[in-house]
């Protein structure tokens, strides 16, 4: 019977800054990045949901801080990083179908372009089943 | 003795990029038009203040389809985002502690989860 060997598993030694030699990493990265912002504005929502809770006072309160100018370039700033999401989500979306119709170049155009497609009618969906019953907020200077 | 032992099928893994695919499609289709509808339409003139104020907002979270919606939103968002906070955090050498960042960042998409979950529906 041969004694058991004990391993540590190998691993390779990668400079913790690899993404900042190459456009190509750095895109990635900053993409990557996105979903910082995102996680932000689930935690920024949530604070948002508590402070409804709280009653008119300190929903009061968040309203000031949420409409600050600083509160509002971080909004702008998460906007943009979701954005960039989107986009190359949907680029990426044919990529992740089987299938060898879905791997040509003109089916990631035409899928992409259908994605966008389906993006734009999602929202407006949005704006009309949640928003503007209740909450007439109109994007179109309805005011 | 040979080592006999035969790994376990993992389980988790593909269900943690279910996960990550299905928020990134939640997030694609649903983030920016809230984040415009939740704030940047007031602050840049295309909605009024009585649109975004506490009576508004409890009438607006009234709507049973608003409170799925949070809890969609919001548990796509982070289920998508901690998977890929977790890979960047592994980008810069924290592979090492992949037992320990494994259940704390789907612990944390979890524990937001049930905290949208939980207020959402506590509203009348």
């Amino acid at each position: 019977m041969a004694a058991e060997t004990i391993r540590r598993p190998y691993v390779r030694h990668r400079s913790a800054f690899w993404w900042t030699r190459n456009s190509r990493y750095l895109l990635f990265q900053i993409r990557e990045l996105s979903s910082v912002f995102v996680a932000l504005y689930a935690f920024l929502f949530l604070f948002q949901l508590w402070a409804l809770r709280g009653g008119p006072g300190s929903y009061a309160a968040f309203l000031d801080f949420w409409y600050s100018p600083l509160m509002i370039l971080v909004s702008l700033a998460i906007l943009g990083f979701t954005v960039l999401h989107t986009v190359t989500w949907f680029l990426l979306t044919p990529k992740a179908l089987a299938g060898r119709f879905t791997r040509s170049a003109a089916s990631t155009v035409f899928i992409f372009v259908l994605m966008l497609a389906v993006w734009i009618a999602v929202s407006y969906l949005v704006v009309i089943l949640l928003f503007t019953p209740p909450a007439a907020v109109i994007p179109s200077g309805g005011y | 003795m040979r080592n006999t032992r035969v790994d376990a099928i993992d389980k988790v893994t593909p269900m943690t990029w279910g996960l990550f695919s299905l928020g990134g499609f939640i997030v694609a289709l649903l983030l920016p038009v809230f984040i415009v509808m939740n704030g940047l339409a007031y602050s840049f003139g295309f909605a009024s203040f009585d649109t975004v104020d506490y009576d508004a907002t409890l009438t607006w979270i009234g709507n049973p389809l608003a409170k799925i919606f949070i809890v969609v939103l919001v548990g796509g968002s982070l289920f998508h985002a901690m998977h890929r906070i977790k890979y960047i955090l592994y980008d810069f050498g924290a592979h090492r502690h992949k037992a320990v960042l494994e259940p704390l960042v789907y612990g944390i998409a979890a524990v937001g989860t049930i905290a949208a979950l939980f207020l959402a529906f506590s509203f009348p």
